[in-house]
């Protein structure tokens, strides 16, 4: 069986205002499937919806091959994700229980770059780098086929965002698929393997590289990232 | 610091109230026609009252006789609050419509008027005053968890947590209202229990109701003494004293439990 996600639909609503239309995509194991798109095009919407985490006041329908699949989350805010009032230890310990891995605390802490002393930390006594690598670890312990990634390097320093993110990309294995939302087309360019280009709530481009984008959003976006190289 | 000291405080009182406890009731009510109106000296250490009664015993055991039924009265505002405030908030829709018509209508009652009525209705105790209080006191203890219910219940925290497996019963129970509501909780009922004491107080002088002459509580020292001391006589004044410190205290100590989201 493969481990690939297919979006057969996905239709999220604000009333009878249509915020997010997406259809026939897939999330392919091994790969980091970037979403990039301007301020309000859908992109954090569509992640939200597949992971589940939509508001109550939003209405959605989605629909994937295979139907309700378990997905790991990491969301933009990792701080606040966290428990604050549990160590990081009981917090993956918890994530370990659940999904049944046979990984230690410290075998995952250590997968993303952590110290066993970061185990006895509570999130108020994490940076943000700390923060994100904590909820990354979470994510991979859950042991699942897909991670939904939503601008993971926000508030992080341009070092920080390198490692995350080449954290993320060692991650990501023939048995898991990253599905990564980004503003910054910097980051997506070398690093995803495929780009969804959304805007007004529908994917209305797909490429393999930034290279062979043509759309006009693409080029938009394009044009405000310095040291791109322009269609 | 100001957290430590409320706590010293209030483990104070309770232990004052639990020694109270322990001393027999007569002790407090036992009238000696030969020795009213004493001052302060070794033998009675706050003086005596017009009926010859010691003060310092009668205050430690009405100290004893109100604390317990705020603690009661914490415990029914507390189980309630926290049942329908959590039900409101978790399960939101038909759930908090109706809940919130519910809390809404108890709300509208004065709660002075409720405590009133019912012990006009069921009696004059200490029992029924715990209870009334209690449930006087259970719209704003579920107003304030339901409202903590519903923001943990979007948060961020939550939603991964149940995205990273964690099972609902330990998301609703362990995160949102042990470890998301606790503080809230503890700060409204810190709120009741000395607002018990002054309502007490209140009911004593305004019309000897609630814990009725000759048991002795702060409000019955305050209604006997009041109006026939002077600021230099100490049965006047400590009992005054001891009720405006443990509302103090409570109240540093409720400060000290607030949280910036909190409503």
């Amino acid at each position: 069986m493969s481990d690939a996600l297919t979006i057969d639909a996905v239709d999220v609503r604000a009333g009878s205002t249509v915020l997010v239309d997406v259809q026939d995509l897939t999330i392919h194991p091994g790969e980091m499937t970037a979403v990039v798109g301007p301020s309000g095009s859908g992109k954090t919407l569509l992640l939200r919806a597949l992971a589940g985490v939509l508001p109550p006041s939003l209405s959605y329908t989605v629909q994937t091959t295979p139907p309700r699949p378990r997905v790991a989350w990491m969301p933009q805010d990792c701080m606040a994700a966290l428990d604050p009032l549990r160590t990081v230890s009981e917090q993956l310990a918890q994530t370990l229980l659940t999904s049944g891995s046979p990984d230690t605390v410290l075998q995952t802490l250590e997968a993303v770059g952590l110290r066993a002393a970061d185990a006895t930390r509570f999130p108020s006594q994490l940076s943000g780098g700390m923060a994100q690598r904590v909820v990354l670890a979470q994510a991979l312990a859950m042991r699942v086929h897909t991670l939904l990634v939503d601008e993971p390097t926000s508030g992080l320093d341009p070092l920080l965002t390198q490692q995350i993110l080449d954290l993320i990309a060692a991650h990501t294995s023939p048995r898991l698929g990253v599905l990564w939302v980004s503003h910054d087309l910097r980051q997506v360019h070398g690093r995803a393997h495929r780009i969804w280009v959304m805007n007004a709530g529908t994917v209305i481009e797909t490429a393999a590289s930034a290279d062979t984008l043509r759309s006009d959003v693409a080029r938009a976006l394009l044009v405000q990232t310095p040291g791109m190289p322009q269609i | 610091m100001r957290r430590r000291a409320a706590l010293v405080s209030l483990t104070i009182v309770l232990t004052v109230a639990l020694i109270g406890a322990l001393m027999p009731e007569m002790a407090a009510t036992e009238t000696r026609p030969n020795q009213t109106n004493l001052g302060v000296s070794w033998a009675f250490w706050l003086g005596t009252d017009r009926h010859g009664r010691a003060i310092a015993t009668r205050l430690v055991i009405g100290l004893s006789n109100g604390v317990w039924p705020a603690l009661g009265a914490c415990t029914v505002a507390g189980v309630l609050g926290l049942i329908s405030g959590t039900a409101r908030g978790w399960l939101g829709g038909f759930a908090n419509t109706v809940l919130g018509f519910l809390t809404t209508v108890l709300a509208t009652i004065p709660r002075y008027v409720l405590v009133l009525v019912v012990l006009t209705i069921w009696g004059d105790s200490a029992l029924w005053l715990a209870l009334a209080a209690g449930l006087a006191w259970t719209p704003s203890v579920t107003e304030a968890v339901s409202a903590r219910v519903e923001r943990l219940r979007h948060s961020e925290n939550i939603l991964a947590s149940r995205i990273h497996g964690v099972p609902p019963w330990r998301l609703l129970l362990v995160h949102t209202v042990w470890f998301g509501c606790r503080k809230t909780v503890a700060r409204q009922l810190l709120g009741l229990f000395s607002a018990f004491l002054v309502l007490e107080a209140s009911l004593a002088y305004i019309g000897g109701l609630g814990i009725r002459e000759p048991t002795p509580s702060l409000g019955n020292l305050l209604a006997m003494q009041w109006g026939r001391g002077t600021w230099n006589d100490p049965r006047f004044w400590v009992p005054a004293a001891v009720l405006l410190f443990i509302v103090a205290s409570t109240r540093a100590l409720a400060h000290q439990l607030e949280e910036p989201a909190d409503v």
